[in-house]
């Protein structure tokens, strides 16, 4: 039905007292999310009321782990907290998904060398998380635009992954899992980790691949997909009109000398194959095209 | 966070990394009648009377320079006309502030050697070549093989074996090969404490007397790091616009372009595809405007006065896909907005979508104002709309 999150998916959140925290919680909670603990060092103890629900805090995940075992953490933490928080996670065998933004890329390199090391899932950071509509969402994305489907989303961006799955949901296309991975330059899981994911999953058909402009995380995709990938991906690329140098919202988001231009991504999947979609809202039109050629 | 040079440099030498004899000539003294600050040069040149030249080099932040002109080699005699050379000089499009003034090395051969990021694999990754100097990116692109790559296992550690066999390998002499490995060391320290995303030495000169000199640093920080180095705030908006500069202090990430048709909207990528959407239908966008998630009527209000600041704007081009956002929200700052502003409003198409976008649309009908729901529709009417304002 999906990857890696499903309706049996425990999850923690970590800064669950914060502003950021509390809202999303009673969200993801309204959204049907398997909440079971919140964690929040010093305030160990607490009861986090949720509507109807409560929810226990604890001073560390090791604590949390012990009574309400879990699968996955969501960490709103400030940036200062987020390699602590994210170590917390991984060293009690956690996969976490990491929402907070302007996380320095030293922490970010030594959380993804951690969870490579653990062979443990890290989405993020700077990322709207994660969605098996329906079932699961751990992330902040308003979960009324995603509609129960086949087809897999990979997005480096929130919004734009918004607006697209929102053009699918309207098209009758609905989606298994859909993935924010992240707008840093140094992110944990990537498209190639997605993309094998998918194509792995019995219940997805096709994988939409949301990219932009920074780095080389479309060409690498495209080399795998040319490579490996049975699936039909379609591809949508932002940032054609950006200029050189300048970072364009995301850190991850810049054009430097040679690197991390338009053109080359745009190369790179059309000559692995790849469906690609000039404008966002082409996207379905020519997911539908495919559709038709699809085993159902 | 780009240094200039001599504050590179400066990080250099606080890890212990050796730099030729210099000295930094400020213009905030600057008088018609003198060319920098130079109360301390006749003590610098009599400190080392015993160089064999002098290099002087305008600090900027691009690359280039020395083709542009803003790098002179001199001697003691023509040192002060030479600076005059340089004053009120611009390179590149950058005007020249400060001047490095150092001594000139005897050069038996130049090297290059970088540490960055490597994005995918998540880990930093060393670059040397023994073909350094102003031509380096030329032969990168030409020569590949002859820049090596070497991916470092940890962000702490640096590989002891991997190293030693490449300096080895480019230095014959043990004493040499054991300097290499300690700037080499010395480098990635700096590059792990100071939270760097680029520590670059460029050219690393090899003297005609068997020494190693950093002779040129350039290095980037990280913007997120501040919070562990304080200090660097001082570098954080240096290069940006003015107008920049005051949206990052409102808290958003705007982006200065040349076009006529401003743009607002929320998340950065959905920016980015609005800009590319709007040139699609032949306007050209003047700039780029990110609200952020859960943007109140306050930051919607400064927004829209940040990017009429740009004179060249004759329409506006706002697109919202509410998640977090609300619509309702984003229309009422519309409104404020134009009710505060005393002279006619610009021309503008909004469009909304997501959270509460009927109540937005309700409040914006109230001032004539029809919100689009549809993004392909809104960038085609604002195509159509720039293009009667022209």
């Amino acid at each position: 039905m999906s990857i890696l999150i499903n309706s049996k998916t425990k999850v923690i959140v970590q800064g669950i007292t914060g502003q950021q925290g509390s809202f999303h919680t009673r969200q993801m909670v309204a959204d049907g999310t398997n909440i079971v603990a919140g964690v929040t060092p010093g305030k160990g103890g607490y009861l986090f009321r949720c509507g109807a629900k409560t929810i226990p805090v604890f001073d560390s995940i090791a604590e949390a782990q012990k009574k309400y075992p879990a699968d996955f953490t969501i960490s709103f933490v400030p940036p200062p907290q987020v390699l602590l928080a994210a170590n917390d996670a991984l060293d009690a065998g956690l996969g976490t998904v990491i929402i907070t933004e302007h996380v320095p890329v030293r922490d970010a390199m030594l959380i993804k060398s951690k969870a490579h090391s653990k062979k443990l899932i890290v989405i993020g950071p700077n990322c709207p998380g994660i969605i098996t509509p329906g079932e699961c969402k751990i992330g902040i994305m308003p979960a009324d635009i995603f509609k129960r489907g086949r087809v897999g989303v990979l997005a480096r961006s929130g919004t734009l992954a918004y607006e697209i799955v929102h053009g699918l949901t309207r098209a009758g296309i609905g989606q298994s899992t859909v993935i924010g991975i992240g707008g840093d330059p140094v992110i944990g899981l990537d498209f190639i980790e997605g993309i094998k994911l998918f194509e792995k999953d019995p219940d997805t058909d096709a994988v939409v691949l949301i990219g932009e402009i920074g780095g080389y995380a479309e060409e690498r995709a495209a080399a795998l997909i040319a490579r490996k990938i049975s699936k039909p991906v379609i591809a949508y690329i932002a940032g054609k009109s950006a200029p050189c140098g300048k970072t364009m919202g995301h850190a991850g988001a810049i054009i430097s000398g040679q690197s991390g231009g338009y053109a080359s991504k745009i190369a790179a999947l059309e000559n692995a194959g790849v469906t690609l979609a000039e404008l966002p809202w082409e996207v379905p039109k020519l997911l539908k095209k495919y559709r038709k050629k699809l085993p159902t | 966070m780009d240094l200039k040079e001599h504050e590179g440099r400066a990080l250099l030498m606080k890890h212990g990394i050796v730099v030729p004899r210099g000295l930094l000539l400020r213009n905030s003294a600057f008088k018609p009648d003198c060319v920098w600050s130079k109360s301390s040069l006749p003590a610098f040149l009599n400190a080392l009377a015993d160089a064999r030249g002098f290099v002087l080099k305008a600090q900027l932040f691009g690359g280039k320079r020395g083709k542009g002109g803003g790098i002179i080699f001199t001697d003691s005699n023509n040192l002060l006309k030479d600076l005059k050379k340089l004053r009120g000089k611009t390179v590149n499009g950058e005007k020249i502030k400060d001047v490095l003034v150092v001594e000139a090395l005897d050069a038996a051969k130049e090297y290059y050697l970088a540490i960055s990021v490597d994005r995918s694999a998540g880990r930093p990754v060393l670059c040397f070549s023994d073909q350094g100097g102003i031509d380096i990116e030329e032969i990168a692109e030409k020569h590949p093989q002859s820049v090596k790559k070497i991916k470092l296992s940890g962000v702490y550690t640096l590989p002891a074996k991997t190293i030693k066999r490449l300096a080895s390998r480019y230095f014959k002499s043990q004493l040499l090969a054991r300097k290499f490995v300690d700037t080499v060391e010395r480098l990635f320290k700096l590059f792990r404490d100071e939270d760097c995303l680029l520590a670059e030495i460029n050219p690393l000169i090899l003297t005609t007397t068997g020494d190693l000199y950093a002779a040129d640093a350039k290095i980037t920080l990280d913007d997120n790091s501040i919070f562990r180095h304080p200090n660097n705030l001082q570098y954080l908006r240096r290069n940006q616009t003015k107008l920049e500069a005051a949206a990052a202090r409102s808290g958003l990430a705007y982006v200065e372009l040349k076009g006529d048709l401003a743009i607002i909207g929320n998340g950065a990528g959905l920016v980015m595809a609005t800009l590319d959407a709007v040139k699609h239908y032949g306007a050209k966008p003047a700039n780029f405007c990110d609200l952020g998630g859960g943007a109140s009527k306050k930051m919607m209000e400064k927004a829209l006065e940040i990017i009429l600041r740009a004179k060249s704007v004759k329409a506006i081009f706002i697109n919202i896909f509410g998640g977090i956002t609300r619509c309702d929200e984003v229309a009422r700052g519309i409104i404020g907005f134009i009710k505060k502003r005393k002279a006619k409003m610009l021309p503008m198409v909004v469009r909304l979508s997501g959270t509460n976008q009927n109540q937005g649309a309700q409040i914006l009908s109230k001032i004539g104002i029809k919100a689009f729901t549809e993004f392909s529709d809104a960038a085609r009417a604002a195509g159509k709309l720039i293009r009667g304002c022209q």
